[in-house]
């Protein structure tokens, strides 16, 4: 059975994909605090990362004006 | 019953657009390993080193445009199906778009590998950039217009779809992924318009030798005006699986709908007036329009980022469903032995280090130290190679049950299948960009000079080369495996009893968002709107010299 998965919720055959025997988490109850741990973490590294190719490899390969 | 009980029509075309798209991906990977090995100097036994401009031409435009327009094609056709719940209007008017791209694909395709054909007299070794002053056959551009002009009608297909529905569902919210698929089309009939003049007004009659020269300019700039908005043309499709159907797999439910739609509208009236970023190099361009797309390529990570926050919250969602905790030790409780699931997952993983590397590009000014070089390879082999096929592999495992009625085949071998894929692309890439940095040229088949030895920042020369070497090997067995399973699931699948074919609604409806988020009329006038402002000057500029000069004769090719 295929169910549009917007058209009406609640309608809708509800959430089976949790079969492995777990708890239904509703909207009010979820915090994704996971979530922001991990994008978090990521923008770190970004921020890293950047400085490391723009100080290390840009900045020190780069042509000079003064040299 | 599945989709292909449901709609037996249009489970037929999805699948023959799949095959297409399966054979263009063998054939391009096959491509990929040969550059990978000569590129290195580990082999150079396939081709020879003028050759392998055909081979890479043949690479880029087989996987690059021809594998992903196929798959995408099939993939918004089961979308739209399921969620408009309507066979296609008109099987002829569907097989007709089809029949059209098969035969653009097939002439372009010829036109390319005539070129290994000693003798044959025609060749394209011009990149899947098709810049001039290279030049290719007419062959080349005729049938990547008719690959283009059909995937409008593949469009139009589902609008005529979306009319339909609309007509006896007057208030409902447009379907999310019926919503995905239309801001998809729109942008890409807004950005396919600078790559259609470009070769029916210029490259067709120039490589036919009804004009003899061409201003390089003005066609690059038009393909840029296409070329930035295709990288979304190849994502969206990936973020439609990452919202519509990744939270399912990792036992979920998506996050919010509305947001889904928000970053849609974004891609839409972002993706086409930023293009220039991809000529920083180019003389010609003022350094205004570099600025501005600067600016706005920073602004468009905003809805990259919404959708890294979107999609991962799902996939949360699904691990504390299924038991998982912590701040990162719910990752652990995601499904990852499920194929599909690992395939999308390790995609998004990748994407994200991609993101990265694509910073780097965007900056105008840091972006001198990789232009050109193979960091650029590097980088795109983490979005489109494989935060776009990856994800289409992956999703095919989910996908192939619900259109032929039969079980995965070789469940091991899908399972392995992601992840070897991900060693690979860990090894290939990695080093692609560390070369980059040491200033190797991309798309070029013996970079090793005389009396020219590379500064290589991290690591050594030989060192990346084998990381090079054996990640394309190990990229080309992965792919082995994903055609050994596709093969088998068709031919000798067992028929599939039960199944999995449904998609929770999201855990965030639209009912609550405003309705303006469907007004399709407001958000294409704004993306015109915009397109106009970051255009319309330079390209008058260029035109108004007349629109073959200043020119330039052909390369020798
Ligand atoms: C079997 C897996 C693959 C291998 C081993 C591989 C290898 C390579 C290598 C080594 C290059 C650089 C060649 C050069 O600059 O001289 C390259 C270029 C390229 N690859 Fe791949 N690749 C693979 C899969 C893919 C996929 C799945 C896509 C896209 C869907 C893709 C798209 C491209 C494009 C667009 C280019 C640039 C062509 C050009 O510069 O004109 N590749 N590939
Ligand atoms: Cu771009």
């Amino acid at each position: 059975m295929s169910t549009p998965e917007s058209a009406a919720p609640g309608k809708a055959s509800g959430p089976e994909a949790p079969s492995e025997g777990s708890k239904e988490i509703s909207l009010d109850e979820f915090e994704p605090y996971g979530t922001l741990a991990v994008t978090g973490s990521y923008f770190v590294l970004l921020l890293v990362l950047y400085a490391l190719l723009y100080f290390v490899e840009f900045a020190t390969h780069a042509p000079h004006i003064i040299d | 019953m599945t989709f292909v009980n449901h709609y037996p029509k249009a489970a037929r075309l999805v699948k023959a657009n799949f095959i297409v798209a399966f054979v263009a991906l063998a054939i391009g990977g096959f491509f990929g390993l040969i550059q990978a090995l000569h590129r290195t100097d580990v082999f150079r036994g396939f081709v020879s080193s003028v050759e392998y401009y055909d081979v890479l031409t043949g690479h880029g435009v087989l996987l690059a445009l021809v594998f992903t327009t196929f798959f995408i094609t099939g993939l918004y056709q089961w979308g739209v199906t399921r969620t408009m719940e309507r066979e296609p209007e008109n099987t002829t008017f569907s097989w007709s778009w089809f029949v059209m791209m098969v035969v653009g694909t097939v002439m372009t395709a010829t036109a390319i590998l005539a070129g290994l054909v000693p003798g044959s007299g025609m060749s394209a070794a011009v990149l899947y950039t098709f810049y001039p002053p290279l030049q290719g056959h007419p062959l080349f551009y005729i049938g990547l217009a008719l690959l283009v002009v059909g995937s409008w009608m593949a469009g139009g297909d589902w609008f005529w779809s979306y009319r339909k529905w609309r007509a006896n569902n007057p208030d409902a919210r447009i379907p999310l992924q019926t919503y995905m698929v239309i801001f998809t089309w729109l942008m890409w009939y807004i950005c396919s318009l600078g790559v259609a003049l470009e070769v029916v007004v210029l490259l067709i009659p120039w490589s036919l030798g009804i004009v003899q020269k061409i201003d390089p300019l003005l066609p690059r700039t038009l393909f840029w005006f296409f070329g930035h908005a295709v990288v979304y043309f190849w994502l969206l499709p990936a973020y439609f699986v990452w919202y519509s159907i990744l939270p399912k797999l990792s036992g979920g439910r998506l996050f919010s709908d509305p947001l889904t739609r928000v970053v849609f509208i974004f891609f839409l009236l972002l993706s086409t007036p930023i293009g220039y970023h991809h000529q920083y190099a180019d003389p010609g361009i003022s350094l205004v329009y570099k600025m501005w797309a600067l600016i706005m390529t920073l602004v468009i990570l905003l809805p990259s980022l919404m959708t890294a926050f979107t999609v991962i919250s799902s996939m949360e969602h699904g691990a504390r469903q299924r038991g998982g905790s912590g701040y990162f030790a719910w990752m652990g409780a995601l499904p990852w032995g499920r194929p599909a699931f690992v395939g999308c997952a390790l995609a998004g993983i990748m994407f994200a280090a991609g993101g990265f590397s694509g910073m780097i590009n965007a900056s105008l000014n840091i972006d001198m130290l990789v232009h050109n070089t193979a960091w650029i390879p590097g980088h795109f082999h983490l979005t489109v190679g494989t935060a776009t096929a990856l994800t289409f592999m992956a999703i095919t495992y989910w996908l192939l049950p619900q259109l032929t009625g039969k079980e995965l085949k070789f469940k091991g071998l899908a399972l392995a299948q992601p992840y070897t894929w991900f060693i690979g692309m860990t090894l290939m890439s990695n080093a692609l960009h560390r070369q980059g940095l040491a200033g190797v040229p991309r798309r070029v088949s013996e970079p090793e000079y005389a009396g020219i030895s590379y500064d290589v920042p991290f690591g050594t020369m030989a060192e990346m080369n084998w990381q090079v070497a054996i990640g394309g090997i190990t990229l080309f067995v992965a792919l082995i495996f994903f055609l050994v399973v596709v093969g088998g699931t068709f031919w000798a699948g067992a028929p599939a009893t039960n199944v999995d074919d449904t998609i929770p609604p999201p855990l965030s409806g639209p009912e609550h968002s405003p309705k303006v988020l469907d007004n399709l009329k407001l958000w294409v006038g704004v993306a015109v709107a915009l397109v106009l402002i970051a255009y319309s000057l330079p390209l008058a500029e260029m035109v108004m010299d007349g629109l073959f000069s200043p020119g330039a004769f052909p390369a020798p090719v």
